[in-house]
């Protein structure tokens, strides 16, 4: 065999295929400039047979990968997925699990080719490569992605990728995603796309690292290991359907997986969509001020209006722009640009492209127009950043984005596809546990979300997390194995909904005891980080979803309470009631509290509220509402007040029942109540705008707006046309 | 025939919609009847399918029953009755008492229950996800304060009071059982212990009483939201369906049947019907084929079987390994989550029912996630279903018999089968409607190919060290297909495959199986002192624990427990691992260190064998989170009759016919054989269709079938 130049595709090297394969894409359209895919539909039989066998080895070495993993995150919450890439980290396959990761984990593989791996480092069969930067690819550092190459004769021909996320990455407390943690190196452990084996065996000496290094040392350990073996199982079954099939087919059908796809996706955007120019807007809150960090300059809190305009072209691309979007700062809530493609990721799967082909062609018809160096998205300061966080904005910004597809679906029909999400924060802790061990701790499920009512039915109540569409709270017990707490509430929280004709599903706050830890601190976590202001607007005169709140609750005496037999906190219920709650001083925080020090049998509460509703509600089907009374999903007040519904119990029956007389006469009152409240356009239109000229606004928000126009001309010109401002106005 | 035939054994399998039942012959000969399933009074279905049965022998049931039912040894059910109430939500008025702040645990669903079960496609699909029907409303369910830890330490005292107002509340609402489960109460049951003495207090007063179930007796198993349903589960249906079980019981004893009926276990375990928990038989239908196949392990000497049972919606693969079924602890059945102690079988969408369509942009073919089920049926049912399955391309490749479905009992139209696929899907593509139907045939081999494939790697097996087993109506038209490349030891079916499920339910041992979950943990390095602590102060007295209860429930069934063959169990994994291996102890206690380490030691060699080697981690330390314990009384089972091996060419009679078979892109011919008509040591060659009243055997070209001196059809 003559000797090769590079492990690639005769022999070229890695990096030489990758730049050809982009300028095939910009100069045709097409993925690797395949313009006229035939291999597939010659025999659309074959494809399937060699699609499914391929899915099917991810799925199965997913499920390896759970049986040996040690992270109740994967095992309680499955956070975990599988992927498949070509040499030049292109998506072809995806398993189940988390949808983030379809680009991120292939990007982390263009970087090592950007960066010479194939020279400088070795790229050679069982070489096992870890990653968990941002900088390079990721959301955020707790994000593990376990890169595996495939090779056949020589050649490398595919990679297997693996992400888990971790509870443990070594950052300063609480550990994982610290929100105290505002630069670099408090973020913890960092795999630059590390070499941490070969030969399928992870070296001793990395494990030393983590052992000394990692509270949670063999919880980490145990997910690489889950990771590799599932790789490797994979990698050997990738291998059985290249004899199976050939290496030539298995190329061409790989990158034709992909063209057919990006064919598709457009397909389903013309088929599902309307073209046309679609606005959002959404403030995003950080409150670092009271935050104890050591760098004081970032001791400060902001707004940054984040604005998102969707172009969709009739083509059937989709542009993405953030333009408008206000400055980074110092604080751990900056996403990176590949970030935002996690983000998009995991909506564009659920509401597209989720017949099981979805892979990197599923993005393709997108574009995010670079968002301005120095902004939000894309700080120039990034190396410096810590990035544990950047959750928080994405989520807003793409949970308008997918009530904004929603929108388009509506207009051409397809209602039921129709909805919006919302995600929330956490909490994390430090200290230490039942065990004495001390360590970083977080429990409880993501999956406590309500979902976005849709154009045809409620949202579901809880499992509304977009993130995975296998969402779960999962066990108390199991959790309570993990982290020195009692699990005090599951209830669902009637005024956590976004109210409508269909309400959006209810949500239910985690109430976690402290119980068995001893010196501890608690701060927030992911998800949202909204106090003021509400995201996630309803639809079609829906409401939003109810306020998010964090609250920390320290009994007076806790043992004198239930000597007394006293009622404890499960449910917040109405929350002036649940604040005047007596035997308790309660702490309402920042949605996303910085750092606290949290006792045995504290009470940490993440109330998160819902997504959106849909449509009036006075518009609501009063037999819906009964339903939800019948199961204590909503209260008297909420019927009556926001659905204009009188209903009453029936004691004897053991149900509510309506009156539809009274419901009628309600609803009439209510809308000529709205039809006095309401004034002109023009008025309202007159009276914001004298305030701008007199810049009657929140300082913060005075800041958010000049940090916008700082950065855009286009923004800056646009809100002067809007609110006829004079051109030397400035805040 | 006359009544000189004695029969042995009977045991029913009770579909949602057909009872098929095996009766069995002190010879070991075997004959299986069918009748419709009545919902309302089994006993009516099991009574009319041992008819049908007996006829195939010449034998009046009717007229004979007095004189054949004395002498049988054993009658045995297995069925979907509780099945079926729960999905038609049909169960008794349950009440529940849990803990304060979980009283929306069925609303909630653990989120995970908004979506388990569902294909890919709907999975990824957000706005499919939806929440079941609860089986208690959220009126009938009480939370009472109070709490126990992990280390069954009492953190909040119950508050009695609150306890007896919710047992009061769910009194006055005229509920038929109380359902009682508290979190932790696996490790220390005081607090449902108390709920249920204020319970029988509060009923004692009132005159009356009402069961009161308490989730640490009935299922002591970690995961809270799993045992809660488990206990429902056993209040709203299983309790009811014992009633079933006594009339059938009651109508075979009427007539002279001397022992008590006995049901099969979800985990393959009999007993008998007065059976404690009774939730375990809840989901025994589909694991008969897997006890068949322990049996046929038993007899024939082959340890590992991969089986696979091919339906009308699914396909069901489960494993043998070492003469044993895999038994998994949390199953989700009909989308919801149970700690019941079941066979594993991993279930996909692939049935003869699954419809073929077309996805309008992608032009792919799409199988499923549908099916048409029995009824409407495929198009050639004409029955109202217009949409193509797997099962009219079968039909118009002509593997499948139009005359002969059913023993010719079901006439199918091929012309309107043909005509649907051709307009719905291969017209679209562009292509021959037969060139589709092949198409689609090999697309559903490969999907339950890959799904075999996936069971076994998945679980680090390989098929080179499996045989595998099909049955199943619909299997042996797939088999071949399905089991194309992959390389097992040997691919068999049997002549009786549509009924090999009862024939599994009558080939059971009476099997009890206790499981207890415990807080063990071994350090790594520990020492020997430390070892001896944990094995004598948990395990031991776990396994004693359990022992107890076994025994106590043999002798209220009238068994011998001193003849039981009791089998220690250990749940283990490494410190810190989410899921664990069940490991059969080498030993029945702990009385040295040198025994925790044997234990210990046939943990990392069964998890050697299963995952790669990169994956131990010694250095972790281990957790034993799970005991059970399995207690097994031999029973009557039907004898598999080893026959003299005649020539390879099968008789005259079991010549039927030749017909076109469209396969691999062109139409061949195929010899057509009777299945019952073959003879051990018979071989038939490709291209060939075996045909049997109720299954359809398809040999392509070049493929080979020998039946062997047990009457097993080996493909070759």
């Amino acid at each position: 065999m003559p000797k090769r130049k590079g492990i690639g595709d005769g022999g070229r090297k890695l990096r030489q295929l990758l730049e050809e394969k982009k300028r095939l894409l910009e100069e045709s359209g097409c993925y690797a400039g395949i313009t006229r895919p035939h291999v597939l539909r010659d025999d659309p039989i074959k494809t399937e047979l060699f699609h499914s066998r391929i899915m099917s080895a991810l799925i199965a070495g997913r499920e390896t990968c759970k049986l040996i993993s040690g992270s109740p995150y994967v095992r309680e919450v499955a956070e975990l997925c599988m992927g498949l890439y070509t040499p030049e980290g292109d998506n072809i396959v995806q398993s189940t699990g988390i949808q983030v990761h379809i680009r991120l984990m292939g990007d982390n593989i263009t970087w090592m080719i950007e960066n010479n791996y194939e020279d400088d480092v070795g790229i050679n069969d069982g070489d096992l490569f870890l990653a968990n930067d941002p900088v390079i690819a990721g959301v955020h550092a707790a994000d593990l992605y376990d890169l595996l190459p495939v090779f056949w004769e020589g050649e490398l021909v595919a990679w297997v990728c693996t992400v888990i996320m971790e509870m443990d990455i070594g950052a300063v407390s609480p550990g994982c995603m610290p929100t105290t943690a505002v630069e670099r190196g408090a973020d913890g452990m960092k795999f630059t796309c590390e070499k941490i084996g070969w030969n399928d065996r992870i070296r001793r000496d990395f494990e030393i690292r983590i052992e000394l290094g990692l509270d949670l040392a063999d919880l980490f350990l145990l997910d690489r290991k889950g990771a590799v073996a599932a790789n490797i199982r994979v990698r050997e079954e990738v291998k059985n359907v290249i004899r199976e099939f050939g290496l030539d087919y298995f190329k061409k059908a790989s990158g034709e997986l992909i063209e057919e796809e990006r064919r598709n996706q457009i397909a389903r955007i013309k088929q599902r969509t309307v073209p046309g120019r679609y606005h959002d807007v959404v403030p995003f809150e950080i409150y670092m001020a009271s935050v104890p960090t050591s760098w004081l300059p970032a001791k400060k809190d902001t707004l940054r209006l984040i604005p998102i305009r969707m172009d969709i072209l009739p083509e059937g691309r989709v542009v993405l722009d953030f333009d408008g979007i206000g400055e980074w700062g110092w604080h751990p809530f900056n996403p990176t640009p590949k970030a935002l493609w996690g983000a998009l990721s995991i909506s564009v799967v659920q509401t597209l492209s989720y017949d099981g082909r979805g892979n990197l062609g599923s993005l393709l018809p997108f574009e995010i127009v670079q968002p301005r160096v120095d902004s939000l998205f894309n700080p120039s300061q990034i190396k410096k950043l810590a990035t544990g966080n950047p959750w928080p904005s994405m989520i807003d910004v793409f949970s308008l984005w997918c009530g904004m597809l929603g929108t388009s679906f509506y207009m051409r029909g397809f209602r039921e596809e129709t909805f919006n999400y919302v995600s929330g924060s956490g909490w994390e802790l430090a200290g230490y546990d039942q065990y004495g061990n001390k360590r970083p701790m977080m429990a409880g499920g993501p999956g406590c979300f309500g979902a976005g009512a849709t154009g045809v039915c409620d949202g579901v109540d809880t499992g509304g997390w977009v993130a995975t569409p296998e969402t779960d709270v999962g066990n108390w017990e199991v959790w309570e194995l993990f982290v020195p707490e009692m699990f005090m509430s599951r209830m669902l929280e009637p005024y956590s909904v976004g109210y409508g004709k269909y309400r959006s599903g209810l949500s239910m706050p985690t109430m976690e005891m402290l119980h068995r830890l001893t010196i501890g601190i608690g701060s927030g976590a992911i998800g949202c980080a909204h106090d003021r202001i509400i995201p996630n607007l309803g639809l079609f005169g829906g409401y939003p979803g109810g306020k998010r709140n964090t609250f920390m609750v320290r009994y007076h005496n806790f043992q004198e309470l239930i000597d007394k037999r006293l009622p404890l906190i499960h449910e917040i219920g109405h929350p002036r009631e649940f604040l005047n709650y007596k035997y308790a001083d309660i702490l309402n925080l920042p949605h996303i509290p910085p750092t606290i020090e949290v006792r045995d049998k504290d009470l940490l509460i993440s109330d998160n509220g819902s997504a959106g509703g849909l449509g009036d509600p006075i518009d609501r089907d009063p037999a819906l509402q009964k339903a939800d009374l019948d199961n204590s999903l909503t209260t008297e007040e909420i019927t009556r007040n926001v659905y204009c519904i009188e209903a009453d119990y029936d004691e004897k029956a053991r149900q509510w029942r309506i009156d539809e007389q009274a419901t009628r006469k309600l609803r009439e009152a209510k809308r000529k109540e709205r039809l006095s409240r309401g004034m002109p356009v023009e008025q309202w239109w007159q009276k914001a705008r004298q305030r701008l000229l007199d810049k009657d606004l929140d300082p913060l928000l005075t800041e958010m707006y000049g940090s916008s126009m700082k950065l855009s001309e286009n923004f800056t010109r646009e809100f002067k046309d809007f609110w006829g401002l004079p051109s030397d106005f400035a805040f | 025939m006359s009544t000189e035939r004695q029969v042995q054994i009977f045991a029913s399998d009770a579909g949602g919609t057909m009872t098929d039942m095996m009766v069995v012959d002190t010879e070991g000969n075997f004959t299986i009847g069918k009748a419709s399933t009545t919902p309302r009074d089994q006993s009516l279905g099991f009574w009319e399918s041992l008819e049908d049965a007996l006829e195939h022998w010449g034998i009046d049931f009717g007229k004979e029953a007095k004189n054949i039912l004395p002498k049988v040894e054993a009658a045995v059910y297995s069925g979907t009755t509780m099945m079926n109430a729960l999905i038609t939500e049909t169960g008794r008025k349950v009440g529940v008492i849990t803990t304060r702040g979980d009283e929306d645990v069925f609303l909630h669903e653990r989120s995970a229950q908004k979506w388990k079960g569902y294909p890919y496609q709907d999975l990824l699909h957000h706005v499919t996800h939806h929440g079941n029907r609860p089986l208690v409303p959220r009126r009938l369910i009480r939370g009472v304060e109070g709490r126990i830890d992990m280390f069954t330490v009492e953190v909040i005292p119950l508050y009695e009071d609150m306890a007896r107002q919710a047992v009061e509340e769910l009194l006055d609402e005229n509920v038929d059982a109380i359902v009682v489960s508290l979190p932790q109460s696996f490790v220390n049951p005081a607090h449902e212990l108390k709920v249920a003495q204020i319970a029988d207090e509060a009923m004692g007063k009132r005159g009356y009483k009402v069961p009161v179930y308490l989730s640490h007796q009935l299922c002591p198993i970690m995961r809270e939201v799993g045992r809660l349903n488990t206990v429902v589960l056993h209040a709203y249906v299983a309790e009811p369906g014992r009633e079933q079980l006594f009339k059938i019981e009651n109508k075979i004893k009427e007539a002279g049947f001397r022992h008590p009926l006995q049901i099969v276990l979800a985990h393959g375990g009999l007993t008998d019907i007065r059976y404690s928990r009774l939730y375990e038989a809840s989901f025994s239908g589909p694991i008969g084929g897997l006890l068949g196949a322990r049996y046929l392990s038993q007899v024939i000497g082959i340890d590992n079987w991969v089986c696979s049972d091919m339906g009308g919606t699914s396909f069901d693969v489960g494993l043998i390994r070492s003469g044993q079924p895999l038994v998994e602890r949390e199953v989700v059945i009909n989308r919801r989550m149970y700690n019941i102690p079941t066979l594993q079988m991993d279930t996909i969408g692939a049935g003869t029912g699954m419809y073929v369509t077309i996805d309008p942009i992608a032009k792919r073919i799409n199988l499923g996630p549908g099916s048409a089920g029995a009824d409407p049926g495929p198009v050639c049912y004409e029955m109202g279903n217009e949409v193509p399955t797997v099962m009219d391309c079968v039909l118009i490749m002509g593997i499948l018999n139009p005359d002969n479905y059913l023993g010719g009992k079901k006439k199918l139209n091929k012309e309107k089968a043909l005509k649907a696929i051709k307009e719905k899907c291969a017209d679209v593509l562009g292509i021959d409607p037969y060139y589709f139907a092949d198409g689609v045939y090999k697309l559903i081999n490969s999907t339950m190919r890959e799904h075999i494939r996936a069971v076994l790697y998945a679980r680090g097996f390989s098929p080179v060290a499996y045989d595998l087993l099909c049955y199943g109506g619909a299997g042996p038209m797939h088999l071949a297909g399905y089991t194309e490349g992959l390389p097992f030891r040997g691919v068999a079916t049997m002549p009786w495959a549509a009924g090999f499920s009862s024939f599994g339910c009558a080939a059971v041992d009476i099997n009890h199986r206790y499981q207890k979950s415990v807080p063990v943990l071994i350090p790594y390095g520990a020492d020997d002192a430390y070892k001896m602590l944990m094995g004598q102060l948990l395990l031991n007295v776990g396994w004693d624990e359990l022992e107890k209860q076994a025994s106590a429930d043999f002798a209220a069934e009238g068994l011998p427990w001193e003849k039981a063959k009791v089998q220690q169990i250990a749940y283990v994994r490494y410190g810190g691992q989410m899921e664990d291996l069940e490991v059969v102890s080498p030993i029945s206690r702990i009385n040295s260190p040198e025994d925790m380490d044997r234990l210990l030691a046939a943990f990392e060699e069964l998890y050697e064998k299963i995952y790669a080697g990169v994956a131990r981690h010694e250095r972790a330390g281990f957790q034993i989170m799970e005991l059970g314990i399995t207690a097994t009384l031999p029973k009557v089972k039907p004898r598999l009759v080893k026959k003299p091996l005649e020539g390879k060419k099968p008789t005259r009679d079991a010549l039927k016919d030749e017909r076109e078979v469209y396969y691999k892109g062109a139409w061949q011919k195929a010899i057509t054989y009777d299945m019952d008509k073959l003879r051990p040591g018979n071989e038939v060659s490709g291209t060939a269709v075996i045909e049997a009243p109720a299954t359809t055997l398809f040999l392509p070209p070049g493929r080979h079938i020998r039946m062997d001196e047990w009457s097993l059809l080996w493909l070759t």
